[in-house]
């Protein structure tokens, strides 16, 4: 079933286009990992998606209507700032919920509805910090933990473990991969990433977008099984294949980008 | 008390700083008699003086605060509320801006003949006075901590649909709060040096009024004694200022 669809769909900021006639299909309960060099639109796609931004043309639909600004049903985590940091990170949580539950619930069950969600993502004994007490990690569990709480059926993610060291990360990668696996009804995810190996280790499916063309570039399915661990995965010749065969595409772009051949000659900036 | 044994310490180069300054001025006036002796009495006439005035001084200090605080408090409240409103809505600012421009800079001390010919009593014109002066700084400082919000709180606040007043009280105000303290800041300097004119035109009663009167009488001693305790108190209150401060700001330093 189609959950969320972009129907030729163009986007610039006014200082040259972003997206030229996109068009993308994503399936409910799938798990999308959007993969492109920077400045290919990836995050102009997501906010689209979030209704943070529309298109100058083009049509984006949330169950077949037309989206046209942000909902509760799509649950948002930016790569570093999904947290308020003058609120607690329950209180975070409990300001969200607030808007989905309504004023009519009693604020003890709300806080305990946040104090649950919070314990699921391992920071049990953080519910008054404040996000500056924590590590950047620990936001971003923060921020799964909320956005899970709020339990939207589309999880849009722009780049959230993008900012976080190679361990962080796994664990990270690991929490988002369980949680979207044990719910009951899964959700549909849009993961945006510039990192190959996490894409495939994520996703369904990886979408690549060109690096200038604005549009999708080559769409594949990971058809490895799950759940997946990094040692059967670095083990398994098919997710060395797909690897390679997705650095080779992102080089191709950037290696247009740049004009191969001519950038050793140039002298380097600042010297 | 520890906390005040460790505030004192850290402040020490500054109260050596002050030693110095009163051993200066008792060398320049008791002691050597540099200064003209009627405008600079030495600390032999400031310190009975002082002690003597006590009951007087405490007395205008509670006249002084029954001016200073609802005025300054209806400004924190006026300008916020009103920057608030003013920055969010854009057209309204679009507008508003070149008039605020063109009216803050006006000196507040020039209203003084209209608000003692319109406003019935001296302590309505008074606390209309340094209502003006408190006023500026505070709404402008909203009104820029508004406008210059990151966009990213704003994206994660529409993100959740948060609208209204749950989105100005959870997010606008505190996401502004350290501009608006920025302009509180500087407002509650302007509301003292206000206060203090405004109580030296026809007051009864206040620190600026006793020493406008000492003055008057040229009794220096007094007017030096008023000084100090008055400076004393503004350190004071503006310490407890920057408390609060720091305790609603904590968040800011750490991101």
């Amino acid at each position: 079933m189609e959950k969320l669809v972009l129907d030729n769909v163009y986007f610039d900021y006014g200082t040259g286009s972003v997206l030229t006639g996109l068009d993308l299909t994503i399936g409910t309960g799938e798990f999308v990992a959007i993969l492109g060099a920077s400045g290919s639109g990836k995050s102009t796609l997501l906010r689209l998606l979030a209704g943070l931004a529309q298109p100058q043309r083009g049509r984006v639909l949330l169950d077949g209507k037309p989206i046209v600004g942000p909902g509760l049903d799509r649950g948002v985590v930016f790569q570093d700032y999904s947290l308020f940091p003058w609120l607690t990170t329950e209180q975070n949580i409990t300001l969200a919920l607030g808007q989905v539950l309504g004023q009519s619930k009693d604020i003890n069950e709300v806080r305990s509805i946040a104090r649950e969600y919070l314990d699921l993502v391992g920071l049990g004994g953080t519910y008054k910090k404040y996000p500056g007490e924590l590590s950047g990690g620990m936001r971003q569990r923060a921020a799964i933990a909320r956005v899970f709480a709020v339990g939207s059926p589309v999880l849009l993610l722009d780049e959230p473990f993008g900012a976080l060291d190679p361990i962080t990360r796994a664990r990270l990668q690991d929490l988002l991969l369980h949680l979207w696996t044990e719910a009951e009804q899964r959700r549909t995810v849009v993961f945006v990433t510039h990192d190959v190996e996490e894409a495939i280790l994520m996703a369904d499916r990886v979408v690549l977008l060109g690096a200038s063309s604005g549009r999708v570039k080559e769409q594949i399915s990971v058809l490895l099984p799950r759940p997946r661990s990094r040692e059967s995965l670095y083990r398994d010749e098919r997710f060395h294949n797909l690897r390679n065969y997705l650095i080779d595409l992102l080089n191709e772009d950037i290696i247009a980008s740049l004009g191969e051949g001519t950038w050793i000659m140039q002298p380097a900036e600042g010297i | 008390m520890g906390g005040l044994v460790r505030n004192i310490n850290s402040y020490r180069g500054t109260l050596v700083m002050i030693a110095m300054l009163l051993v200066l001025f008792e060398l320049a006036t008791d002691i050597f008699h540099w200064l003209d002796p009627i405008l600079f009495p030495g600390f032999s006439k400031i310190g009975p003086a002082l002690l003597e005035s006590l009951p007087q001084l405490k007395e205008g200090l509670i006249s002084s605060l029954g001016l200073l605080v609802p005025s300054y408090l209806l400004a924190l409240t006026t300008g916020v509320g009103m920057g608030l409103v003013i920055g969010r809505y854009e057209p309204l600012r679009k507008n508003l801006m070149p008039i605020f421009h063109g009216i803050s800079p006006i000196p507040p001390t020039l209203y003084i003949p209209y608000a003692l010919a319109i406003l019935p009593t001296f302590w309505l014109s008074s606390t209309f006075i340094i209502f003006i002066g408190s006023l500026w700084p505070i709404l402008m400082g909203t009104i820029h901590g508004v406008v210059l919000l990151e966009g990213r709180y704003l994206d994660n606040a529409r993100a959740l649909e948060l609208k209204g007043w749950k989105m100005l009280t959870r997010i606008i105000l505190p996401a502004a709060s350290p501009m608006i303290f920025n302009g509180a800041g500087i407002a509650l300097v302007f509301a003292f040096i206000l206060l203090t004119v405004a109580e030296m035109f026809g007051a009864k009663s206040g620190l600026g009024y006793f020493i406008q009167l000492n003055a008057d009488f040229s009794e220096y001693g007094r007017v030096l004694a008023g000084l100090i305790f008055m400076s004393t108190f503004i350190v004071l209150v503006m310490g407890l200022f920057e408390a609060i401060q720091r305790r609603s700001l904590h968040w800011t330093n750490k991101r």
